[in-house]
């Protein structure tokens, strides 16, 4: 079982203090605590898995060791993989090599820890530099290619709708018309 | 894709730092930290079946903060009334806000900091800065992590005896009868 700790002094906890409906303090450093504690907090860590050798000659391998017994096949590749080649992921078992390549090429949605956000990127584009208008005619173009490049590009992780890309799509359109405008108005003068 | 995608929901808290933001969002079967700065998200997944604690404690940045506000809102109060036209307009706009700052800040209640930890990580979630956002999140936890862990035996939440060591048996308590512990040389 492991053991939980004051986040101030780093006492260890008992179990009255554990699931309580009022603040309970550390006795320690009397911090006020409420610690809510789950049933894995008190289960055995779990053995480590470890691939058997193949038993019997013909019997099918793992892929990757071939002196390993093969347990499952790869859901994406269908390669036969030993326990320790195979990776659990939202209920798919992959091997090590699908993992990576699903990681690379962000179809694997659960294994992202960073994503750029390009919506935000092209709104403020479009937006900010109006404070300081003459700088549009940089960056309206800017935001319009932003926009346009990275329309399919994945986005933030949570809900967010496409209306970032489009009003900045309409913003920058409608400067580099107004500097358009502004052109012809001066050169035909 | 898309439709995993919009399995989040947003949990209650919101955290600032300088220059980045911060959420809570339930997934299918984890919870999401996303950090926000400037034009990239940051994430971290805390999956049901491996939280194994919620530690929350109480801190005192509401009395804190409330007092900072009060003193300051006294100064800008005494200012107002010792300043002439132009100024005091101003001061009076100051106090009114600082007012209003405490009065938000006195409302939103208790602050707190909260920890989830893991088997291998203790993380601190940094959205969960006051008490009534933090036992809205864990209340809306609780479901979805006893269903993915099962529900808690309440004998485990029994406090253990204290564990008592036995003495280590004596030189002389381990030898068999008979025998005489061995001279130090020394006759008193």
């Amino acid at each position: 079982m492991s053991v939980v700790t004051c986040t101030k002094c780093g006492f260890v906890l008992n179990e009255a203090m554990f699931n309580q409906p009022d603040w309970s303090h550390c006795p320690s450093c009397s911090s006020p605590l409420r610690v809510d504690v789950f049933p894995t907090l008190f289960n055995a860590p779990a053995p480590a898995q470890t691939a058997q050798a193949v038993v019997t000659e013909g019997e099918a391998s793992c892929f990757y060791h071939p002196s390993k017994k093969a347990v499952l096949p790869c859901e994406t590749c269908g390669r036969f993989l030993c326990a320790l080649c195979d990776v659990e992921l939202n209920g798919q078992h992959l091997c090590p090599a699908c993992l990576a390549s699903g990681q690379k090429k962000g179809k694997l949605s659960n294994l992202d820890n960073r994503r750029v956000l390009y919506d935000s990127l092209a709104l403020t584009l479009a937006l900010l530099p109006l404070l300081v208008w003459p700088f549009t005619l940089i960056t309206a173009p800017a935001a319009l290619f932003v926009a346009i490049r990275y329309w399919r590009a994945p986005g933030s992780v949570v809900q967010r709708t496409k209306i970032r890309l489009i009003l900045a799509l309409f913003l920058a359109l409608a400067q580099i018309v107004g500097w358009g405008i502004g052109f012809w108005a001066m050169f035909n003068s | 894709m898309a439709r995993a995608e919009k399995a989040y929901r947003r949990l209650p808290g919101r955290g600032a730092g300088l220059f980045s933001y911060s959420r809570l969002w339930l997934g299918p079967d984890h919870l999401l930290l996303a950090r926000t700065a400037f034009f990239s998200e940051e994430y971290k997944r805390f999956y049901f079946r491996d939280i194994q604690a919620v530690v929350t404690r109480r801190t005192k940045l509401r009395e804190i903060t409330s007092a900072i506000l009060a003193v300051t809102g006294i100064v800008f109060g005494v200012m107002s009334v010792f300043t002439t036209s132009g100024l005091r307009v101003f001061f009076f706009v100051m106090t009114g806000s600082v007012l209003v700052a405490l009065l938000v800040n006195w409302l939103c209640g208790p602050t707190c900091v909260c920890h989830l930890r893991t088997a291998v990580q203790i993380e601190e979630l940094s959205p969960l800065k006051r008490f009534r956002a933090t036992r809205k999140v864990i209340e809306r936890l609780k479901p979805n992590i006893e269903k993915a862990q099962g529900p808690l035996a309440p004998e485990l939440l029994r406090p253990k005896p204290p564990v008592v060591f036995a003495a280590a048996p004596s030189e002389t308590a381990a030898q068999p009868a008979g025998k005489s512990t061995p001279s130090t040389g020394i006759s008193p």
